[in-house]
């Protein structure tokens, strides 16, 4: 059965990562690009959870890790938020096309 | 003992230089007298040594190591021979008493000071190249030699003319010192060794012809421009524009006579190439014949002096090259004091007709205003140069012909001859006109008592050496130069020639300046072409300038246009590079955070492509 194999699993996650990746390049608004960085990390669980299951491993690691990565993310976008909030008090704009103010 | 004799002589007119650099700008009466107490200080301790390390057999040598490269020792200190001895003599004791005449003859010039102070570093820096160990060390004093003639013949250096006269000595010489350089550095190359006693004795043979060839021709390159040989002499002239007991130094002992010493001083070395000697020969004769004519239509004292020292240099060098260096040397040691005395005569004689340095200028002063003595010694002097029986002259140049006529060099001897008789043409022309007696009234010039001390002496010790010093003498003389004197049939048959080739032109020239009436050409003026030639100097001074200004422009052009399109450029565009490259490089720091990202997942990519398939 395609459940008890780890391709598909990890397919899943590759198109969720590049998905997230073409999010965080192509997307003007932070808050799209902190939405993005979450497909990333959620790509990332998964492959935590498929090679949890089908490696030859203890399968708590993996879910432990998963956990800690959804708390992780937790954190990252009340932190992220937060940094967009001071951006477009300044700013009056969250576009990042717009914030270029460190170019050389 | 004579060690220190040696140091004293050395070092006397170097710490009058010091302390004449260090007195207070207000003392100069006491700067000329520590010049000149100093300066006799060092020509008594000279002469003694002379008596004591004359018959001496070894000679002193006082050696420093000083610069060492891979196997090369460059030393300093004294090698004292015999040759080294007399020369060194010779200089103390003449620039003493040239130094004693510029007592009157300064006396009214405010840069008194800086005149002696460079006149003591100028017979130091000759006196330490007389008796230096080392080529090198030798070449170094070489160059101060130059520097020093540079700086005396601009003395007066708010005339103009002075001015380019000392840069003229100075570039013609250093064109011939450059040559003297690299004959150095190759004999520092070839043979690790540039001590004289090494290369007098066993450089020969360690060095093949061509090399050898090389070296002479290079060492010669150097006499040429400090003895004035042709085509480097024009400086020589020029260089009258110094005060005269400046010339009479620079036409003696000092700088002219390096170039002479330097060849008889190396001898034993350029002997053994016999092309180099005949170069050397053919120029000597050059060099000798082209300024004995130059100075048949002179009308300038000095200038005729100064001709005549070139000529004479000239005739030693020939004599060299011919093989006889005793022969040269005689003679350089017999003009030495000759020539200095007339030098110091022609200041008189300037200074009796109101500073004009015309003969005849010197003509019109009345006779009752001209010295009996020095129109005297003025007699001894251009009998002695024209080479007149018993005086010293004679003795060197009969030498030189003696030499010629035993070894059967008839050319080189009809050559000597055509100079002798040149020679004695236009110093006794010289002579005639200055003794002239004149009406043209002029006020008289007193001299004060002390001054005429300082005047008087040195001319008259000069002359007593000119007429009795080579007599006294003769039996040393004889021995050390190997004189060709011996009284026999060849020696009168000479004897006979030279005097009646003296003689004629003696005569010619009483004919045409002796008499009442006088012409001012003499027979030059009937020579077609001639007197052209020799208003147009030979057009030697036209040719170095067109070196100086179409070549020597012409490099410094191409080294401006090198400079602006090779070096300059190549730097230029190594800036213009970094420049540009920066600017495409700012680009990527577009401050877009997206743009960074890209950046950094491509090389995380790549980075992993690399990992991945490295093995």
């Amino acid at each position: 059965m395609i459940y008890n194999q780890l391709t598909p699993y990890l397919l899943v996650s590759a198109v969720l990562f590049c998905a997230g990746l073409y999010g965080i390049i192509e997307r003007r608004s932070l808050i799209g690009i902190l939405i993005a960085a979450e497909l990333i990390l959620n790509a990332a669980n998964i492959n935590f959870l498929a090679f949890g299951r089908f490696m030859d491993v203890d399968k708590a690691i993996g879910q432990i890790y998963a956990i800690f990565v959804i708390g992780l993310a937790a954190a990252e976008v009340a932190v992220g938020l937060s940094i967009v909030i001071m951006i477009h008090r300044k700013f009056k704009s969250i576009n990042v096309e717009k914030l270029v103010k460190l170019k050389g | 003992m004579n060690l220190n004799l040696l140091h004293i002589s050395v070092f006397a007119n170097f710490l009058a230089f010091v302390v004449i650099v260090f007195l207070p700008k207000t003392w100069v009466k006491r700067s000329v007298t520590v010049a000149v107490s100093f300066a006799g200080i060092g020509a008594l301790a000279s002469t003694i040594l002379l008596f004591r390390q004359f018959s001496a057999p070894a000679p002193i040598e006082w050696v420093i190591p000083w610069l060492k490269w891979n196997s090369a020792q460059v030393n300093v200190g004294y090698y004292l021979d015999t040759l080294a001895l007399v020369m060194l003599t010779s200089v103390c004791v003449i620039s003493f008493l040239i130094q004693l005449y510029s007592v009157w003859y300064m006396n009214e010039d405010p840069a008194k000071k800086r005149f002696f102070g460079t006149i003591t570093f100028f017979t130091w820096a000759m006196i330490s190249f007389v008796v230096s160990v080392n080529l090198f060390a030798s070449y170094l004093f070489w160059e101060l030699i130059g520097l020093a003639s540079y700086l005396l013949i601009g003395f007066w250096h708010e005339k103009a003319s002075a001015r380019a006269a000392a840069i003229k000595a100075f570039v013609m010489t250093r064109f011939g010192d450059l040559g003297f350089m690299a004959a150095v550095i190759l004999l520092i190359i070839q043979v690790h060794n540039t001590d004289i006693s090494f290369l007098i004795t066993q450089a020969g043979s360690q060095l093949g012809q061509t090399q050898l060839l090389i070296i002479v021709g290079l060492i010669f390159l150097g006499v040429m421009g400090k003895s004035a040989q042709f085509p480097l002499y024009t400086w020589l002239p020029d260089a009258m524009e110094g005060p005269t007991p400046v010339s009479a130094l620079i036409h003696s002992a000092t700088m002219v006579a390096a170039g002479v010493f330097l060849l008889v001083r190396l001898f034993p070395l350029i002997e053994l190439s016999s092309a180099g000697m005949h170069y050397i020969c053919f120029i000597g004769g050059l060099s000798s014949l082209l300024t004995a004519i130059l100075a048949l239509l002179e009308r300038d004292m000095k200038r005729i002096l100064a001709y005549s020292t070139c000529s004479q240099l000239g005739f030693m060098v020939m004599a060299v090259g011919a093989g006889t260096w005793s022969g040269g040397m005689f003679h350089l040691l017999t003009h030495a004091f000759f020539k200095s005395m007339l030098f110091l005569l022609s200041g008189y004689f300037i200074f009796a007709s109101h500073h004009s340095n015309d003969i005849f200028d010197m003509a019109k002063v009345p006779l009752k205003d001209k010295s009996k003595l020095m129109l005297a010694l003025l007699w001894i002097g251009a009998l002695a140069l024209a080479g007149l029986f018993p005086l010293s002259g004679f003795m060197s140049k009969e030498n030189i012909f003696g030499y010629l006529l035993e070894h059967h060099h008839y050319g080189i001897y009809s050559v000597a001859l055509t100079i002798s008789f040149l020679t004695a043409y236009y110093t006794s022309r010289m002579a005639f006109v200055v003794s002239r007696d004149g009406h043209h009234q002029m006020e008289h010039h007193t001299i004060s008592k002390g001054l005429n001390i300082a005047l008087r002496v040195p001319v008259t010790v000069l002359g007593l050496v000119t007429v009795a010093g080579v007599w006294v003498f003769f039996p040393w003389l004889k021995e050390f130069f190997q004189l060709h004197l011996e009284l026999n049939r060849e020696f009168w048959l000479n004897f006979g020639i030279t005097t009646t080739v003296v003689l004629t032109g003696i005569g010619i020239a009483y004919l045409y300046f002796g008499r009442k009436t006088f012409s001012e050409k003499g027979w030059v003026g009937f020579v077609p072409g001639l007197d052209f030639l020799i208003a147009k100097k030979f057009y030697l001074d036209i040719f170095w300038n067109a070196v100086m200004q179409k070549g020597v422009y012409g490099l410094a052009k191409a080294g401006f246009w090198s400079e602006a399109h090779i070096v300059n450029a190549a730097v230029n565009n190594v800036g213009y590079a970094c420049v540009r490259g920066g600017k495409a490089v700012t680009k990527l720091q577009a401050g877009e955070v997206q743009r960074y990202i890209v950046i950094a997942v491509l090389v995380i990519v790549a980075v992993v492509l690399y990992l991945t398939f490295r093995g």
